[in-house]
């Protein structure tokens, strides 16, 4: 019996009026935990009822602390008739099960109705004794803690980061009981909530179990999420990365206690070779000279024999690029054969962590310093499957293996791209009737595999100051071997450091890392899509949106790359894909940020052809619209302050003459022998074409330039931090935004269904804009956008942001600076900042950068040389000729599994890129004061601008539904959601006020499902959020708190800022 | 394509003053829309119509919910559900008690119920504020009246302290409630020419010096009512102008003080007697409800008009009803010298306010 909770209800407030008759309430309340239920005494007559009750104690394993939410009821007491309930306030007391974080929960709660919404406050004190369990096979996982933000939380060290943990767990729907149908609303509500809370907590538990497991003791990255599978069941499942995380305040106590438990685990690389050192020379110095012997005019031969380039899909052409791509080539495959095998040890040791570690996935998308090393490029994978019934929930297996199936292929799909581990990732479904698209997407990478073993920075730190030399471009460098490429890309020689290659275009779903060289400003760059499908039933409707499935994410990246290239950038980071399926249509958003890496190289301009150029006035009009692209362009260009150092191959011509081009586009398709003639590699003296022929096209042009820039003094953005904006004021506004536009059923075609999509997003950001605009100059930070079909002619369009207030004058830097900065950072940073000290590194510069794993050299080929199937998979978007023809054999060649009940397309794509050792995550800003007392503070981001987070309190989880059946009195569908939603807010704020807490970092809407019927006068709405708790200090306060170690403090908010472009 | 739900919620609540006025004056959504189109908001922000609708609907829906808390203001700073800085809050709450002049000079005096909200219409009409703002402050006047009424206490504090208002919206709403309270006539014709602020000062005089306030803190209501035994011992004051030789004396004794020092010192003699009796026929009659409700308008019949068609300058007037209150102590057959004072000190205030054009 390890725990005895304790309970006491305090007060009452605001409570609603229950009697008509005395304009009062008697009011008492239930405490419930598992089975065990106490009452307070009924407080008469009174709204602000005084219960001030004993402490209710509930002994209890703590396997249950996990599981159970502790629920607490306040009724109104009737003499005569049954009690009505008032409300009922849920508290999850997993925060008070580890040690380092909130050690009571006490404050005001809302008490929560799901019919009538907030009714109240209840003031409660929660408290947990947890006695030591010794026994080792105990159930539970008090201890682990969990973060929400997607890198590791500031105030920790990541002493390990053990990789990939996910867990599962079915139930029934209670929605869909037979019991539903005889209980009222509010029961089957509230019988729902509680049982995703009970998921919740198991699910957590399990987790946590596996973590231990792992020898850590924390997850980052933690993402929860529920299916409603409707009359299948109800599904929650959790992804997360494993670390052994030590708070930074005390590493000298903490580090061998962490140590010696995770020897017995210790990983076989290092087992065999305890003395590193030996072995760093090796590797690190052929680096070396390799790097050195790449001599600028080589690089340079390559961009001018243009006709070298092959477009085809096979991987073999594009060879004459001189010696140094091909001795770069074996040394890569070196290094990453080397990487995944001490990946593949790792799991392979110890055998019940197999089934974890056989994914090297990370749901991180910001990274310590040094961790990565390569990025390869977006990886996903798709599948449609048909619902049935969970028949045993106690066994999810079916679904297990659906998500293992995914994540498979996304694991080869990375070792495609010469990339053992996927970072930045995540999973998500889409939900329609009875078919499921379960979506899974990340992006390839090159780790450094010191971090996934033990606590020895020094290797790493020493590798990140070699890859470090030429600043900030390490990570753009391919890690695949270029003479076995998985799909064509346009290699150039990396314009920061001219020594090794770099794709022309990078696609991630991670954060942009913090000492990337970047010019100008980012971008948000969205690309939306709408496709009609039949209404089919079961199998028919899944084969259906498995054949529409390709080509949406074909033309999702083709507009990806057209914005991207029209707002002249050359990179993607926090790509996020959603995929949403209804009854006749589906519909892609894509959202990512733009920016200009200035070791890419520069993007060219968009080209338009027309087919029939005899046309004089065909020609004209193409002619007005190629002016129109280009001073797009050049106005985005001076909008982002895009101007990167000019130099003789860079100017070029970025757009070569039209005649020609068309001329050349002409040949290509009539005659695809003739494409070796073409010169379409995607450097920069080339064009992104596109051709005109049909409506389609005009539409895709049109639709490009309809997409109105914010106005000024906005800028806005879907990762964490604004790339090239570094002096945050203290000033932020979370949001959320909903709207759902209803399609006229008349004549709808993908045309018009597109237009409507496309305004419906550019208004919202209008309007986010509009509403903002006392902020500016601001940015708007974590934009992200969900679409769902709830019903059939509905579009709903979830947004959730942060605007973030900064100081214009500051806001200008030059890119030289910068690098100057980062650097200067990267050198002479405090441990705190970098989370890794630096002493180490000057000490250990001899180390070795990679592990050794002899055995595994054999297998290099074999592992290079990626299945066809997986090659033909990926496609390189970068590319425009022969795009479609390439895309539509591969879907021809795409071999559909139907099997009973399942069915399943694939879908991957990738796109080249490289990633360096991301540091990430130093995002402090300048001091800003105006803290008000009781405000908490909600942000997406995992850090508030202008302060320290001090402490993280715990995990916020929430679930809530809410339902009216008198919609119209309360304001229609919008007083209904708008009111829902600022009590979800303040629901979450007054847990982490109770807590102890001021602000939520990492604040995600995980889910709104919202549902109405108007006839009847009913909506309903389920809502879904999660965050951290966290205590966080202004940075003002907090210099004159510790003056003992000024610079320590000091230095990470003047340098954070600059780190973030 | 047409919009079924739009809604924008932010975890600190959003608030534009522009459009919180447009809500206040009543305008509906689409009116607002309009008037912020006029102003000129589009070409400055580049934003469209569009935009404007959806965050003006916006704007109504929060301040809608808002609505029931500015009800009970205290509740506004307790709750949970809306995270406003508090100089918002104290905007909110000020803003909303605020009123128009036009439309309290309508309803000062009446009784606030049923009857008086069923005229709103037609106050509507003449003042030109909408029906819904005129509801709006017409509830306000009514609730803060429900709140402090039988409540023990200093009238302002209780209002300061139950709206969290400011110290000058509370005195109004102090003067608002005291007049609701005993029914002045303030909506004669005659008295057309008084502004709310000429009433609220003498009603924050009479407050000070004619409740059971002014005699005792310690009882419901002591600002609320005048005290009834003041009222009927004003009686005695009739013998100033029933008692032929104290009329005279009194008369005298002012006379013989102002000779010189007035410019309508001919007038002032001549009407003396007129205004003797009037002022001291107004205390005496104050024991009826009847007569308590039109005491503005007999001071005005019976004082501020005569001198204004005499065309006394206000500073001939303040110096006649110094001399006229202080000459009075030196009538040794007059014993009432205290109730005197009590009842002239709030008079002689009030009737310089009220003596203007």
């Amino acid at each position: 019996m390890p725990g005895k909770l304790k309970v006491k209800i305090v007060a009452g407030r605001h409570l609603p009026v229950m009697d008509r008759a005395s304009d009062l309430t008697d009011a008492f309340v239930e405490v419930k935990f598992g089975n065990t239920t106490f009452k307070t005494d009924v407080y008469l007559k009174s709204l602000n009822p005084q219960w001030n009750s004993e402490w209710f104690k509930f002994e209890v394993d703590d396997e249950d602390l996990q599981d159970e939410p502790l629920q607490i009821t306040v009724l109104d007491h009737d003499t005569y008739s049954a009690n009505d309930a008032i409300g009922k306030v849920y508290i999850d007391i997993d925060p008070l099960l580890y040690s380092e974080a909130a050690t009571v929960i006490s404050g005001w709660f809302p008490i929560y109705d799901t019919i009538h919404g907030i009714r109240g406050e209840i003031n409660v004190v929660v408290k947990v004794d947890l006695f030591n369990d010794l026994n080792r096979f105990r159930q539970s996982s008090c201890g682990v803690k969990f973060f929400c933000t997607t890198s590791i939380p500031k105030c920790y060290r990541a002493v390990i980061i053990h990789g990939f943990v996910e867990e599962l767990v079915v139930n029934e729907d209670p929605e869909y009981q037979w019991i539903d149908r005889i209980r009222t609303p509010r029961a089957s509500n509230e019988a729902r909530q509680r049982l995703i809370s009970l998921m919740s907590g198991e699910l957590q538990r399990k987790i946590g179990l596996k973590v231990l497991e792992m020898r850590g003791n924390a997850v980052v990255g933690y993402l929860q999420c529920f299916d409603l599978e409707g009359e299948s069941g109800l599904v929650v499942r959790a992804i997360g990365t494993a670390c052994t995380l030590d708070k930074l305040s005390s590493p000298a106590a903490f580090l061998p206690a962490c140590n010696s438990p995770s020897k017995e685990m210790k990983e076989i690389p290092f087992n065999e070779d305890p003395n590193p050192n030996t072995h760093s020379s090796g590797p690190s110095t052929p680096l070396k000279n390799q790097t050195y012997s790449f001599s600028p005019s080589k690089s340079y031969s390559r961009q001018s024999s243009s006709s070298d380039t092959d477009l085809s899909l096979t991987p073999k052409t594009g060879m004459g690029s001189g010696s140094a791509g091909k001795e770069g080539g074996p040394f890569k495959a070196l290094l990453r054969q080397q990487t995944q095998s001490a990946l593949e040890q790792r799991g392979g040791s110890p055998h019940r962590f197999c089934r974890r570690r056989e994914f090297p996935f990370f749901t991180l998308t910001a990274f310590p310093p040094g961790f990565l090393v390569h990025v390869g490029g977006v990886v996903s994978a798709r599948s449609v499957k048909l619902l049935d019934r969970i028949h045993n929930p106690d066994e999810p297996e079916t679904r297990d293996a659906w998500w293992a199936e995914i994540r498979q292929e996304i694991k080869s799909h990375a070792k495609a791209l010469g990339c053992h581990a996927v970072v930045g990732y995540s999973e998500s479904t889409s939900i329609c009737e009875e078919v499921c698209i379960l979506s899974a997407s990340g992006t390839a990478a090159v780790l450094n595999p010191r971090f996934l073993q033990d606590g020895t920075v020094e290797g790493c730190l020493e590798q990140r100051l070699e890859e470090n030399l030429p600043a900030g471009c390490g990570f753009c460098h391919i890690p695949y071997d270029e003479l076995n490429m998985p799909f064509p890309a346009h290699l150039t020689y990396c314009y920061n450091c001219r020594k090794q290659k770099v794709p022309d275009v990078l696609f991630t779903t991670i954060d942009l890392p913090t000492d990337a060289t970047v010019i100008g400003k980012g971008c948000l760059i969205q690309a939306r899509l709408c496709r009609l499908k039949k209404k089919a039933q079961a199998e028919a409707n899944a084969t259906a949106i498995s054949n529409l499935l390709p080509f949406m994410e074909y033309e999702v990246h083709t507009q990806l790359m057209n914005k991207l290239k029209l707002k002249g950038m050359n990179a993607l980071f926090g790509l996020r894909i959603q995929i949403t399926v209804g009854e006749n249509m589906l519909m892609g958003l894509a959202s990512a940020t733009g920016v200009y890496l200035a070791a890419l190289p520069t993007p060219g301009g968009i080209q338009i052809a027309g087919k029939t150029p005899n046309d004089g006035s065909y020609e004209q009009h193409i002619s007005h619209m190629q002016k129109k692209i280009n001073d797009t362009i050049a106005k985005n260009k001076e909008l982002y302050e895009i101007t990167p150092p000019i130099s003789e191959e860079i100017i070029g011509s970025p757009i070569p003459e039209p005649r020609q081009r068309s001329r050349l586009l002409r040949s290509q398709s009539e005659s695809s022998d003739e494409v070796t003639e073409l010169d379409l590699s995607h450097g920069k003296k080339d064009a992104f074409v596109l051709e005109i022929d049909d409506t389609d096209a005009m539409e895709d042009v049109h639709s490009l330039l309809t997409d109105v820039p914010p106005p000024s003094g906005f800028y806005s953005c879907n990762t964490e931090i604004m790339p090239g904006i570094n002096n945050w004021t203290s000033e932020i506004q979370m949001f959320t935004s909903v709207r759902v536009i209803r399609l006229s059923s008349l004549n709808l075609t993908n045309q018009a269904l597109n237009k409507n999509f496309n305004d419906l997003c550019e208004n919202l950001l209008k309007s986010l804009y509009f509403k903002l605009r006392s902020m500016i100059p601001c940015c708007l930070c974590h934009v992200n956008f969900t679409v769902s079909l709830p019903e059939d002619e509905l579009i709903q369009v979830t947004v959730t942001a942060v605007a973030i207030t900064f100081d214009k004058n500051q806001a200008l830097q030059t890119t030289k600076i910068h690098v100057e900065k980062s650097l200067q950072r990267a050198s002479t940073d405090n441990e705190e900042l970098l989370q890794f000290p630096l002493e180490l590194c000057s000490d250990s510069l001899p180390s070795h950068p990679f592990p050794p794993a002899k055995e595994h050299l054999e297998s290099a080929s074999s592992n290079s040389g990626i299945p066809a199937a997986q090659r033909a998979a990926s496609v390189d978007y970068s590319s425009f000729a022969d795009r479609c023809s390439g895309w539509i054999e591969l879907i021809k060649l795409k071999a559909q599994t139907i099997r009973r009940g399942s069915m399943k397309t694939t879908v991957t794509v990738e796109k080249a890129s490289p990633m360096g050792e991301g540091n990430f995550r130093n995002r402090s800003a300048p001091p800003c004061a105006n803290s008000t007392v009781g405000v908490v503070k909600m942000t997406p981001l995992s850090f508030i601008p202008g302060a320290k987070i001090t402490k993280y309190l715990g995990i916020i989880n929430m679930f809530f539904i809410r339902e009216t059946t008198s919609l119209r009195e309360e304001g229609g569908v919008s007083g209904f959601l708008h009111a829902f939603i600022a009590e979800v807010f303040a629901m979450v704020r007054a847990h982490v006020a109770a807590l102890g807490g001021n602000a939520v970092v990492s604040y995600i809407m995980k889910q709104c499902v919202f549902m109405e019927n108007p006839n009847k006068n009913q909506a309903q709405c389920l809502i879904n959020v999660s965050g951290d708790a966290v205590v966080f200090v202004r940075e003002s306060e907090l210099e004159v708190v510790s003056t003992q170690q000024p610079t320590a403090n000091c230095q990470p908010s003047c340098t954070g800022g600059e780190v973030t472009t | 394509m047409t919009s079924e739900l739009d809604i924008f919620v932010g975890n600190t609540t959003l608030i534009d003053e522009d459009v919180y006025r447009l809500w206040l004056d009543g305008y509906s959504v689409s009116d607002a829309v309009a008037l912020r189109v006029r102003s000129g908001i589009l070409e400055q922000t580049g934003a469209t119509a569009a935009v404007l609708q959806s965050d003006t609907m916006d704007h109504y829906r929060t301040f809608h919910m808002l609505e029931r808390l500015l009800h009970a203001p205290p509740k506004l700073l307790h709750q949970l559900i809306f995270q406003i800085p508090p100089s918002r809050q104290a905007l909110l709450i000020e803003r909303y008690y605020a009123f128009d002049e036009a439309f309290v000079r309508e309803v000062l005096g009446k009784k606030l119920s049923k009857g008086t909200k069923k005229d709103l219409d037609d106050i509507s009409t003449k003042t030109g504020i909408t029906l819904k703002s005129c509801r709006r402050q017409f509830d306000n006047f009514k609730r803060v009246f429900k709140v402090v009424e039988e409540m023990r206490g200093s009238l302002v504090d209780n209002i300061q302290q139950h709206f969290l208002l400011s110290d000058r919206l509370a005195r109004d709403y102090a003067a608002i409630v005291f007049f609701a309270n005993n029914r002045f006539e303030t909506g004669k014709k005659k008295l057309q020419y008084l502004s709310f602020g000429d009433f609220a000062f003498c009603a924050e005089l009479m407050i000070q010096n004619w409740t059971l306030g002014a005699v005792d803190s310690q009882v419901d209501d002591m600002d609320m009512d005048l005290d009834k035994e003041f009222l009927q011992d004003l009686k005695e004051l009739k013998v100033l102008v029933a008692d032929k030789d104290l009329l005279d004396l009194h008369k005298s004794l002012v006379c013989t003080a102002l000779r010189g020092k007035l410019g309508v010192f001919s007038e002032m003699e001549a009407n003396f007697k007129n205004l003797s009796r009037g002022l001291v026929n107004v205390a005496a009659k104050l024991t009826h409800n009847k007569d308590v409700r039109d005491l503005f308008v007999d001071l005005v019949e019976k004082f501020v008009e005569p001198c204004r068609s005499d065309h006394w300058p206000l500073s001939d007037v303040r110096l006649f009803l110094n001399q006229y209150s202080a000459s009075v102590h030196s009538l040794d057959g007059f014993r009432h010298q205290a109730l005197w004072d009590r009842y002239m000190g709030t008079l002689h205030g009030c009737l310089l306010r009220l003596y203007h054009d």
